[in-house]
């Protein structure tokens, strides 16, 4: 469900791929979704690719991510 | 309209906006939405949609098994699931969202997931203070480590978060909103409240 991160392939071999996350790279498998593509952007899980996102999806989650928008609270 | 499917719309439609789970076509998901319009879909057609949602479903049927019920998408099924209710005292919480983003990701040892990541997922609340167009500010206690490296719900601050007319219509200054995602959901009342409170602080432990 949400508990995973979207990351984007950079680059495939064969069943594995090596995705970006957080300006670092890492190696993730990628057998568990067909027709993946460079720059596409998955939801990682457990070093496994679980699901195909959009990137208009990804980007939003990331968003959300980088921190809740706070209010000072006046009361 | 069958407020079991309603409320589990309402609740899954944010995660699947984002690409979480449910249906990735496009037309399923503006279906959802219609029928939470008041829109006239048949509900046959809305439980196939929301089958989709592969996790909830397991957790639907747990809990609708465990208490003798029929059928998964029952009111008091998903609120169960959501917010929290009877139905899962003879579970130990064990049915509720909180459960799987508070223990089932950790069961393995082996996924980290920030406590930022899972402060979103789980279902939150809070006191409306100010509503602004699509915007509103709540008064929130978000879940933080405490210097025992142990999982609390920390002081009340402001947060801002999105209002979708579409899954809540109406919302007033001071009323209490669930939240997922960083999106308002429903009003609650002082008992589903005290439900969402109970059964989230049980499973951070």
């Amino acid at each position: 469900m949400c508990l995973s991160l979207p990351v984007q392939i950079v680059k495939i071999n064969k069943k594995m791929a090596v995705v970006k996350k957080s300006n670092r790279n890492k190696t993730i498998d990628i057998s568990l979704i067909n027709k993946l593509k460079i720059k596409d952007w998955v939801l990682c899980a457990n070093n496994f690719a679980i699901r195909k996102i959009r990137p208009k999806e990804a980007k939003e989650i990331l968003r959300l991510l980088k921190g809740g928008k706070r209010h000072e609270s006046r009361t | 309209m069958n407020q079991g499917l309603k409320i589990a719309i309402k609740y899954s439609i944010v995660p699947c906006q984002l690409g979480y789970c449910g249906p990735t076509d496009e037309p399923e998901k503006k279906i959802l939405l219609e029928f939470l319009r008041g829109e006239k879909i048949d509900e046959q057609k809305i439980r196939q949609i929301l089958q989709q949602f592969a996790g909830t479903n397991l957790y639907y049927n747990f809990i609708a098994r465990s208490n003798g019920i029929t059928d998964p998408f029952d009111k008091k099924v998903v609120e169960a699931y959501w917010t929290g209710n009877e139905l899962l005292d003879k579970l130990n919480g064990a049915g509720h969202h909180s459960f799987h983003v508070y223990k089932i990701g950790s069961i393995t040892g082996r996924i980290q997931f920030t406590d930022n990541l899972r402060d979103l997922c789980r279902i939150g609340w809070g006191c409306v203070k100010k509503i602004k167009a699509e915007k509103i500010i709540i008064e929130h206690q978000p879940i933080i480590r405490n210097k025992n490296n142990k999982l609390e719900l920390g002081e009340e601050t402001g947060k801002i978060v999105g209002w979708d007319k579409i899954i809540l219509p109406r919302l007033e200054i001071g009323n209490i909103v669930s939240i997922h995602w960083d999106k308002a959901i429903e009003v609650l009342e002082e008992q589903q409240m005290a439900n969402l409170k109970k059964f989230t602080l049980m499973n951070i432990k």
